[in-house]
């Protein structure tokens, strides 16, 4: 199994400051640090490599002009161009084997996934033309670089026992072929994937200067196991495991900004309860099981309180909790009206909400003391599920179309700048990715209910759950 | 050839039980089993449902269901019909009690249908408590969209899902 694996030894021992204020994550294997070594251009292909750039066009370094701008700022006015990257082969060296070939071609194939996802990248693959013609026998970094790629990331894997040691290189190939970085990673076999994301999060790093998501989780809710429970996977949906055992129904997953915990829904004493669950651990244990509903909560960016739905005063209402469960105060006090799905800003000043005060569901605001409401959203008549981007500039929600389906929207957090994600089949719960330049959403297609991510201005979208029984996403936070 | 599928099958039986004896379930070292509660391995069976959700619902056989439009939670008056014919059973029999579980169709989230489920089995039990059913006779719960009765995706189905069952406790 390689999923989660809690038995093996933290041993950081790379130096910290390389992947920034992320804290060393308890998921991660052992990893060791070190100079890699890669062979030198032969003198053939550098003979080729001169062919070529003689006689191919000469493709404008885009990446170079890039450099120190602010890349938000350039993606939201529609004049960025994404990185452009080759991930080239992780040859195997040491003794040669099937095992090690294969896991070679598996750390290629999740880091070229990953950046290839990326908002802000676009991989480049071989031109087959080009390395027929030239007869081209080594994809060297000057290859790439006539190809297309203005970026490379490449290396080798070593199995040592049980070990595969990864070493990775990422260079920048314009106006000449300059490493940019590279270090080894060890880990056991089992768990190269979350080696690969990390060459991924390393490219992102190095190149973007953006914090990386690759080694993020999905919590969500899923059936296949026959009743719904709250399930864990990686963001690219491999190594899903289920986390409850609840025999009941399990859902709405929220996670704790620090530690590696969930408050989630669940009926197994009979009606909608919150509860916190533990990931390593897997203990969990009562926060809210007031009389009614307790529902959709949502934890606040300091961590320390709870919005939620109640129902215990004779109506949906929202209110706020601190982290033990007890009602610190409440937020809305309508009679007859729905007040859930809060979500809170990455500054903590405002929380969001869905309300059917006026006959129909609506995105609405309120200030954390419970004043201040203003309604967001005017277009239609069933406007659900906010999520506040954690980069503070859009709310990501569903907007029922007029032929029923249900799609993708965003808006400013005025309610102005509305625009559509995903409008093809039945959508809900969508989701923010840590960096909030993607997101999570579950999308129905027939009978099938599955996880999908996109990202927010390519809007290439990607289907990362197959069992057909999955819904409900909620993606790891950074923790810092 | 008969001596042939003899030793096929004798081989078969060994390698059965080296299996057998090899395979032993594996505890994962997970946690130091501290509490109740603790992680379940991976069990990617399908014992499930279309919907994923096992079907237990509906109302005893002494009431009726009633149903609602989407998004809504007023009761219309074929369902006052009914809800009157649930009174009369309420009122025939006082030592009756009941809980009325509010459910909703697939559309919309999770989080949203829970609370509309609530605002159903409420309707109805605010209408019994006007028509004289005591409120201490009476409990609510919401399951929002989670247990569907139909599992078809079409109005068809979503029409019997959007209702309040009746379960005697």
């Amino acid at each position: 199994m390689t999923t989660l694996d809690y038995t093996l030894t933290l041993n950081m021992c790379r130096k910290a400051e390389d992947f920034g204020a992320r804290r060393p994550h308890p998921y991660t294997a052992r990893m060791c640090a070190g100079k890699s070594t890669h062979s030198r251009m032969s003198l053939g292909s550098v003979i080729a490599t001169l062919i070529l750039m003689l006689t191919v066009c000469f493709i404008a370094p885009q990446a170079l002009a890039q450099k120190g701008i602010d890349i938000s700022g350039a993606i939201r006015t529609g004049k960025f161009n994404a990185f452009k990257i080759a991930v080239g082969d992780f040859k195997v060296v040491g003794d040669w084997s099937l095992t090690a070939d294969s896991l070679a071609a598996t750390v290629k194939k999740v880091v070229t996934d990953d950046l290839d996802f990326h908002v802000f990248f676009d991989t480049i693959t071989v031109n087959q033309f080009y390395v027929d013609v030239w007869e081209i026998k080594d994809l060297t970094p000057e290859v790439w670089a006539r190809m297309g790629a203005d970026y490379l990331v490449d290396g080798t894997l070593e199995l040592k026992g049980d070990d595969a040691v990864v070493a990775y290189r990422i260079s920048e190939l314009h106006p000449q072929v300059q490493e940019m970085k590279d270090e080894k990673l060890r880990t056991r076999r089992g768990n190269i994937r979350r080696i690969a994301h990390m060459v991924g999060d390393a490219a992102v790093k190095q190149i973007a200067a953006e914090k990386p998501f690759f080694t993020t989780k999905i919590a969500y809710a899923c059936a296949a196991s026959g009743r719904k429970e709250v399930w864990l996977c990686d963001y690219d949906g491999a190594n899903a495991m289920r986390l409850t055992n609840d025999q009941s129904i399990a859902l709405s997953p929220c996670w704790d900004r620090e530690e590696d915990k969930l408050l989630y829904t669940t009926f197994k004493h009979g009606s909608a309860e919150v509860w916190e669950l533990d990931i390593r651990s897997g203990k969990s244990r009562s926060i809210s099981a007031y009389p009614g509903i307790n529902s959709a909560p949502s934890i606040s960016p300091d961590n320390d309180e709870i919005a939620i739905t109640l129902s215990k005063d004779g109506n949906p209402d929202l209110y706020i909790l601190n982290r033990k469960g007890e009602i610190k105060r409440r937020l809305t006090d309508l009679p007859s009206s729905i007040e859930s799905g809060a979500s809170w800003s990455p500054t903590g000043q405002e929380i969001i909400f869905t309300s059917d005060r006026t006959g129909t569901p609506q995105i609405y605001r309120v200030d954390p003391d419970g004043v201040g409401i203003t309604r967001l959203t005017y277009e239609g008549k069933y406007n659900d599920s906010p999520d506040y981007s954690p980069l503070g500039d859009a709310i990501v929600y569903v907007a029922r179309g007029e032929d029923g389906d249900f799609q993708i929207c965003t808006i400013d957090t005025k309610g102005s700048d509305f625009g559509q994600l995903d409008q093809t089949g039945s959508n809900e719960n969508p989701h923010w990715s840590p960096d909030g330049w993607h997101v999570v959403l579950c999308k129905q297609v027939g009978a099938k209910y599955d996880l999908y991510i996109m990202d927010r201005f390519k809007k290439k979208i990607k289907k990362i759950t197959s069992d057909g029984k999955s819904s409900n996403p909620a993606w790891q936070p950074f923790a810092d | 050839m008969k001596s042939f599928l003899t030793l096929l099958a004798a081989a078969a039986l060994i390698s059965f039980m080296v299996v057998g004896c090899a395979k032993k379930p594996k505890v994962e070292p997970l946690t130091k089993q501290t509490t109740k509660e603790t992680i379940p391995p991976v069990t990617p069976s399908d014992q499930s449902t279309d919907q994923g959700t096992k079907v237990e619902s509906g109302s005893s056989s002494k009431f009726k269901t009633i149903y609602f439009d989407f998004d809504r939670y007023n009761l219309r008056d074929d369902a006052k019909a009914d809800l009157k014919k649930n009174i009369d059973v309420m009122q025939q029999d006082q030592n009756l009690k009941i809980t009325i579980e509010g459910h909703c169709d697939e559309r919309g989230t999770v989080e949203y249908n829970l609370a509309l489920g609530e605002r159903r089995a409420k309707s109805a039990r605010d209408y019994m408590a006007s028509m004289g059913v005591k409120a201490n006779r009476v409990s609510t719960i919401s399951y929002g969209k989670e247990r569907p009765v139909a599992l078809g995706h079409d109005e068809d189905a979503w029409a019997k899902n959007r209702r309040d069952d009746f379960v005697e406790k």
